[in-house]
This record gives C-alpha cells, structure tokens and sequence, in this order.
C-alpha cells in the first residue's frame, strides 16, 4: 500500500499540508483523521478550508456540536465522533447523506466510527513526535484513493 | 377529499395534490442542497398551483421510509407541524411499499432493494396476486447476501439498489425481471393510491407518536 509519511515541525507546517489536501479533494471525497488529543487534527481542516478559500478562522473543533458545515467553492462537512456513541448515534446526525453528498467530508475520531467507517477514504494518521513536532501518515484506503498519496507528494 | 401527499425518504423528493377524485399538482425534485430549506416553498408551489391552501387539505400522506435519516426527519417533521396546527389527521406509508405499487407486472413476487451503504440493503419482498400488492415478512436492513439468500423463488427487483448490485442480483438467478430505473423511486400518485385505501380502513396515524421507519445495523459495536 503506498502511503506517505511527513514530519510536520510545527503547526504551521500541518496548515500547509492542509492547503495541499485542498488541491487534490474533489466532491464526495472522504477524509478519516486518526490521532489523539492535539496531534492538530483541527489545525489540518484550518489548512483544507484555506486550500478551499474557505474562512479559516470560522473552523473549530466540532466536538460539542457534532459537525461544522462551511461553504465555499465546495462545501466542507467537518464532523467529530468523540462525543457520539454507536453507530445508531451516528446515522442520526444524516452522517450518511453528508459523506455521499456535494461536498468534502472530514470525519475526526475516525476510530469511533466503528462499523460506519467508509468502505473508501483518504486515511490520516497524526502522532505526536515532540512537543511541537508531529508525524503524519496519509493513506489511500479503496480503489478510489489508492493514488491518492503519490500525487499530495508531487505537489 | 383533499389530500396532500409527499415523501423525502430518497434523493427525489415526491409530492402530489389530490381533490376530488384526481391528481391536481405533482412535484418530483432531484434533492439539490438543503431539504428543509426547499420543502416549504416546494408545497407552497404545488398549493397555488392547485389554488388551494393548507386549511382545505383534509388529510396528508407521507412517506416514512426506510431511507434518507435526515430527509425523512425533515419530511415528517414539516407535515406534524402543519397538521398538528390545523388538526388535520396523517397516514404513513412506508416508502418501500410506495416503490412496490410502481411494479406494473402482476402475479409475480417483488423485491424492493435500496442502497443503506457498506454493502447493506433495505429491503422487503411483496407477493402481487390478480393486483393485490402483499408484503411478506419484515422491512429489514441486511448485507446483499443475505437478502439474496432469503429470496425463494424468482421476483422482480425495483429500487436504486439495483444499479449497484445488478451483477449479484442476476449471478444469483434469484432475478425474474429488473425494473427500469424510472420506477426506482417512489411516486406521490401511488402514494396518494395507498394512502387512499387506508382512509377507507380509517387508518390514520397517531399525529404525535407518528415515527419514520428508521433502520440500523443491528450491530452498533464502537471501536475503542
């Protein structure tokens, strides 16, 4: 399985990253962001939604409110499964319509989603190397995002 | 009679307006963006179309799905909320039994097939005798498998799970037929057909504990 690994020495170098995601996302395209607690998950989707020329700054952390909706030139669904608790609790919120829908779905807690977890997407891994360095690991799970990887790398 | 039926179960939604005796307004919009910004004005459209307004409908119609979580959340919440303010009485339908009656062939058993993602189905089988539409056993959400492995004897297959597992469907030889794509969703003038024959039967739904038939995988396992 291809994958690309990236060591990201500060915050603003996951925005970057970020930005780049922009470049290859298109609609019904799938993000699953794996990481504990400040490994910049949050920091990431800032970067997409620039890369999206979406307001930055109106993205936070949708831990309490469960999914964030910015539009743009397409629209980003951000969702956060910390809070949520079985798969029940998940379809509710019309997780389903949202991934399949018109624009980029960016799930964190992906290791929540359980059974939900999309037959396809672009995985991402975020750890903690340092205080302020983190790796990341990005994946392309299914057909669809096999190639994925290699062209973030060419950018 | 004046009836109001719709149903937001699908990408497609459905409405028609029925009064005395025929159809007088249809409405069947590909979803674009946000339901619960488009349905208001959608109904408001098809009522002055049909110059009537809400306070001379004397009954709704509505789809209960399986289907679309948040379609049928919006669906079901816009009619409760007028008919509870105008103290006009529901009758649900599920909209599987809605696609069922678009299957023209009779004498033959139907399977109704919807995509629910990750390789499940919603599903349930209907026997169609000299016209009479039956279902037999359960709506149920399955893995594809499983719903083939269930059918008996050849049926037709309706619904947009079809377009993505017609392989399987026809490898299994469980297939009499396959439905063509326009009868794949359902269709308010069936609806209002179903909807009808209920009112006869003085089948109206209880207003406040009036659900959408959602389906989950029974499994609800959350990875740690």
């Amino acid at each position: 399985m291809p994958e690309l690994r990236i060591n990201s020495k500060s915050s603003k170098d996951t925005i970057k990253l970020g930005r780049q995601l922009a470049k290859v996302v298109s609609p019904e395209f799938i993000i699953c962001l794996f990481g504990d607690l400040g490994t910049g998950k949050t920091t990431l989707v800032k970067g997409i939604a620039e890369g999206l020329k979406l307001s930055a700054s109106k993205v936070n952390s949708p831990s309490f409110v469960l999914m964030n909706i910015y539009e743009g030139r397409m629209p980003l669904y951000h969702f956060d499964l910390y809070r949520l608790e079985g798969t029940k609790s998940i379809l509710e919120i019309g997780y389903d319509e949202f991934l399949y829908g018109k624009g980029v779905a960016v799930i964190e807690w992906a290791e929540r989603a359980g059974k939900m977890i999309p037959e396809e997407y672009l995985k991402i891994t975020l750890a903690h190397k340092t205080e302020n360095e983190r790796v990341i690991i990005i994946k392309g799970i299914g057909e669809k995002y096999r190639g994925i990887p290699g062209r973030i790398k060419q950018l | 009679m004046n009836i109001l039926a719709i149903d937001t179960s699908t990408a497609n939604l459905t409405l028609a307006l029925f009064s005395e005796g025929k159809i007088i307004a249809k409405r069947n919009k590909k979803s674009q963006g946000i339901l619960s910004e488009s349905i208001i004005p959608i109904i408001d459209g098809a009522l002055k179309k049909a110059v009537l307004s809400l306070s001379d409908i004397d009954c709704f119609a509505v789809g209960l799905g399986p289907g679309s979580f948040t379609g049928l959340r919006v669906g079901l919440a816009t009619i409760k909320g007028f008919a509870t303010a105008l103290k006009i009485p529901i009758i649900g339908v599920s909209s599987l039994d809605i696609i069922a009656s678009n299957v023209r062939k009779d004498n033959v058993q139907i399977c109704i097939v919807l995509d629910a993602r990750r390789g499940n189905v919603f599903a349930a089988i209907y026997n169609k005798e000299n016209g009479v539409l039956k279902r037999s056993g359960e709506y149920f959400l399955a893995p594809i498998d499983e719903l083939l492995k269930r059918i008996k004897k050849q049926a037709v297959f309706c619904g947009d799970g079809v377009s993505i597992y017609k392989d399987k469907i026809i490898n299994s030889g469980k297939a009499l037929l396959i439905e063509e794509e326009k009868n794949w969703f359902p269709k308010a003038e069936n609806l209002i057909m179903l909807a009808l024959k209920k009112a006869a039967l003085k089948e109206f739904a209880n207003n406040d504990t009036l659900k959408p038939l959602y389906l989950y995988p029974d499994d609800c396992q959350v990875q740690k």
